[in-house]
């Protein structure tokens, strides 16, 4: 009897459902073929039938990004709520939140976890429609990063003829991608590069304390130095450095590698009416060149959310604290060897033939070792200048161009210098220069994307069919903005202010969101 | 007469103090010259660009650098140098720019940032060979280089070989040549040049070559070219070429006044570059002698043509009864590869000849499969 019971209120519920939304009425057979798709029937028990009534709160669903868990976009998602917090400049909403995670695995796709997040969202659509009042498809999905994809594969499910939709509708109305690679991430197609530039880190970074000492020189020396350097070099960069990214070679990420054929079948949604109108727009960050690798680094090694609600701004700490003293102590090590190669070389030529003969040898073995141990400080140096272009590389931010051009090595010339390079002949013409050779050369030129850090802006604003611009605040709009990286984007003031602006209603009214 | 003495007195003692002062503000030497550095990357022939990632193109980004720097004698004759990079940073935090000048002398080397704050200090060892009181005659001829080219040859060879080194003098070339298993100087003599390269087992490692010129009654630097081996991904060598200009050279004496005053008006600028990757040779220890490889062979031979040669030279191949059986002439080349497949099989004299200089080496020829 109960059953019975229980199976009449169900069965009105979707009636009632029904009348609302005419266009999920074929769902219905569907729906009960799915039943796991609900909540279980025993908690039906409880719920009265629910009346279907506008609640002024909606429900916001949060969505993590790789190697992320429900506790990635907790400052963020509680401001929305919470306003005991009393955030200056921003005011809580009528909302509710969910953070749902996805199972994660080395197995997991895009589609395995959009599953996941859709099964939440239907589960909570119902509580809402039925305990909370609320209208489930006028939910906002916003998901970081991965998260963001993650949505664009659920909604591409949705959209697909055996969605099995239910009857209380897909449980969202509209998302927000922040960060996301939407065209796909260059990182995962360069990500043996991080591995590449890590090794070279080591060998590099290694070279210069090794010379200057003596029991390690010594050690490493009899050990066989370059070996050494190379195995060990070898463990960090195939064996430790893995551990770290290792998400990054999860199988999800192949689904967002630029080129992979899911981003192409998300793009394709663009085909279906119900995309089109469903409010949707990219929100995405960009840091600035300046020392790129170390404040994306920043966010990347302390979690934004240790920083207060939208207070994750500053990103310098690790390069004032860590990189910037050993850049120097390289730096200082490259000068002081520098500078006694300098005296030696105003000296040598000089003390030659006055120092005897055994002095004068001793004099250029001096300075070898010198220019040896500056060489190995340099490379250390070296390194370091080229970190951020070593990252840009990996991200897809820097291109390179070759073309072949000529340069012709002028010698034994009559007029002015005895020899010079020229990118032209005519100068060696003009120097009446006796021998010229032509130098085949390779010139390489670059392209520079804006990016956040992690993803280029190219890919995070490409939302195919969005509804609404990308939405960018640059560096101009906010008085001491410092760009926002990838990962500081989910707590950090441009959020904030990309929030305020969302709930506010300028992107739109299904964004806006009533003031607590 | 007391106040007399008083006054003769208190300026004998303001006359002492003056003069001390004046003493001790001034160095017994200065040189203060600024460089201007360019930088150019080469891989080899062999490699092909295409092996190369991009990675690899970062290895290869590089900034001009220009450098200002002073080498100060004082008056205890102890050497100080400070080194002011003149680049300006491009941005606030722009590390790589971020030193603005090194001071060196006997207590400490000292970095200072653009606002003129220590960033680093570290001190001097009291061993340091090189920050060390020079001799009066060091002093003298410090910045100076003229002694180094106006010995004779015979002097110079003399010289190499007390050292242990093999040596000799290449008249042709006005250059002296002296080598040891790590090192090999050549100091032309003509044209001013003096080059030093260091070999490891590994090969080429680096080379620094000095171009002087006469200015007046010294002789002093012009250009610098510095050659540094690195490598690149999946072990490709490459080597970093670093050109130095001096922009001008000054030398002043005790009072101030200049010994030297060298302004560089031929340098112009070179055009923005980008990074550019040019193909070089295998820099090779230079030989005396000719080499062939592989010996024997049954079709090509290497021959390695001594580098006194190489600007041009004649290649004549002799069988075992003196008989000319192939010639041929080369310019400009350090290796020369020759089809002998065609030889009958026996031994062959090759002798390579520049003008009156000659050197030979035995060739064996045999078609069979070589046993090894």
């Amino acid at each position: 009897m109960k059953k019975i019971v229980l199976l009449i209120i169900y069965m009105i519920s979707l009636w009632v459902h029904a009348q609302i939304d005419t266009s999920l009425v074929k769902h219905i057979v569907k729906v009960d073929d799915h039943p796991s798709q609900f909540i279980s029937p025993s908690l039906l028990s409880a719920i009265e039938t629910p009346q279907f009534n506008d609640s002024t709160f909606r429900r916001i669903y949060f969505i993590h990004g790789l190697g992320g868990d429900a506790s990635s976009w907790q400052q963020a998602s509680d401001a929305c709520w919470d306003q005991t917090l009393n955030i200056s400049g921003f005011f809580a909403r009528n909302v509710e939140i969910s953070r749902p995670e996805y199972i994660y695995s080395t197995l997991t796709t895009l589609n395995s976890a959009a599953y996941d997040v859709r099964q939440q969202i239907r589960n909570q659509s119902f509580i809402d429609y039925y305990q909370n009042n609320m209208n489930p498809n006028a939910a906002i999905m916003i998901g970081h990063s991965q998260g963001g994809l993650i949505i664009r594969s659920l909604v591409h499910m949705d959209l697909q003829p055996n969605a099995n939709i239910p009857a209380l509708g897909k449980g969202y109305g509209g998302f927000i991608t922040v960060a996301s690679p939407l065209q796909g991430a260059q990182i995962i197609n360069n990500r043996s590069q991080i591995e590449q530039m890590a090794h070279d880190a080591c060998n590099c970074l290694l070279k210069g304390p090794e010379t200057s000492n003596i029991a390690i020189h010594t050690i490493l020396k009899i050990m066989g130095k370059d070996q050494v350097n190379d195995n060990v070099c070898n463990l960090i960069a195939s064996n430790i450095l893995p551990l770290f990214f290792s998400q990054y070679y999860d199988n999800i990420t192949n689904d967002y590698k630029v080129g992979a054929s899911a981003i192409q079948q998300f793009n394709n949604d663009v085909n279906f009416t119900s995309y089109q109108t469903m409010p949707k727009l990219a929100i995405y960050g960009i840091e600035p060149r300046e020392n790129i690798l170390w404040r994306t680094a920043n966010w990347l090694i302390k979690n934004p959310n240790s920083a207060p609600p939208f207070g994750a701004n500053d990103d310098w700490e690790f390069f004032n604290t860590t990189i910037y003293p050993t850049y120097m102590s390289y730096v200082s090590n490259v000068c002081i060897y520098r500078s006694r190669v300098e005296i030696l070389a105003g000296s040598q030529y000089i003390l030659f033939p006055f120092l005897t003969p055994g002095m004068h040898l001793a004099t250029l073995f001096l300075m070898n070792d010198y220019i040896n141990k500056m060489r190995a400080w340099q490379t250390g140096v070296d390194w370091f200048n080229r970190a951020n272009a070593n990252w840009e590389t990996i991200i897809g931010a820097r291109q390179y161009v070759v073309n072949q051009t000529t340069y012709y090595y002028c010698r034994k010339c009559t007029i002015g210098q005895s020899w010079f390079i020229s990118p032209t002949l005519q100068p060696c013409l003009d120097c009446n220069c006796r021998e010229v050779r032509a130098i085949p050369t390779q010139t390489v030129t670059y392209t520079l994307a804006a990016n956040d850090g992690i993803v280029i802006a190219e890919s995070a604003s490409n939302l195919p069919g969005a509804t609404h611009c990308p939405l960018r605040i640059s560096c101009s709009d906010v008085s001491g903005y410092d760009g926002s990286s990838h990962m500081q984007i989910r707590n950090d003031s441009y959020l904030e202010r990309s929030f305020h602006n969302l709930f506010e209603g300028e992107y739109g009214m299904f964004f806006k969101l009533k003031r607590k | 007469m007391k106040t007399q003495l008083k006054r003769f007195f208190g300026i004998s003692v303001i006359l002492f103090s003056i003069l001390t002062y004046q003493y001790a503000q001034h160095p017994q030497k200065v040189i203060t010259y600024t460089t201007h550095s360019q930088y150019f990357f080469s891989i080899p022939f062999s490699e092909n660009i295409k092996n190369l990632n991009d990675l690899d193109y970062n290895k290869m980004l590089s900034k001009e650098k220009d450098i200002k720097t002073e080498l100060i004698i004082d008056e205890d004759r102890f050497p100080t140098i400070i080194q002011t990079f003149l680049n300006q940073p491009e941005y606030a935090t722009d590390y790589e720019n971020a030193v603005y000048q090194s001071i060196t002398n006997k207590t400490e080397t000292v970095l200072y940032d653009h606002q003129q704050q220590v960033i680093s200090s570290n001190p001097t060892a009291d061993d340091d060979p090189v920050i060390k009181r020079l001799t009066d005659e060091e002093v003298r001829f410090f910045g100076f280089f003229n002694q180094s080219f106006t010995l004779s040859p015979s002097e110079i060879v003399q010289n190499f070989r007390m050292m242990g080194l093999t040596c000799r003098y290449f008249a042709n070339r006005s250059t002296v040549i002296a080598m040891n298993n790590d090192v090999e100087i050549s100091v032309n003599l003509l044209d001013f040049i003096y080059e030093i390269r260091y070999f490891s087992s590994q090969g080429f490692e680096w080379s620094k070559t000095n171009y002087y010129q006469k200015w007046g009654d010294y002789i002093i630097p012009k250009m610098e070219v510095n050659l540094y081996k690195d490598t690149l991904t999946n072990q490709i060598p490459f080597i970093k070429t670093e050109i130095i200009h001096y922009l001008n050279y000054f030398v002043t004496d005790q009072d101030g006044n200049y010994i030297v005053e060298y302004q560089n008006k031929e340098w112009k600028p070179f055009p923005e570059k980008g990074i550019q990757i040019q193909p070089y040779e295998e820099i090779n220890k230079r030989d005396f002698e000719i080499h062939i490889s592989p010996n024997p062979t049954s079709d090509k031979v290497r021959i390695d043509i001594p580098f006194c040669m190489q600007d041009h030279f004649l290649i004549g191949i002799y069988n075992s009864v003196s008989q000319l059986v192939y010639s041929t002439s080369g310019l400009e080349q350090s290796t020369m590869e020759i089809d002998v497949s065609t030889f009958k099989d026996g031994l062959y004299i090759i002798q390579c000849q520049n003008g009156t200089m000659t050197s030979s080496a035995k060739l064996i020829k045999n078609s069979t499969d070589s046993p090894y």
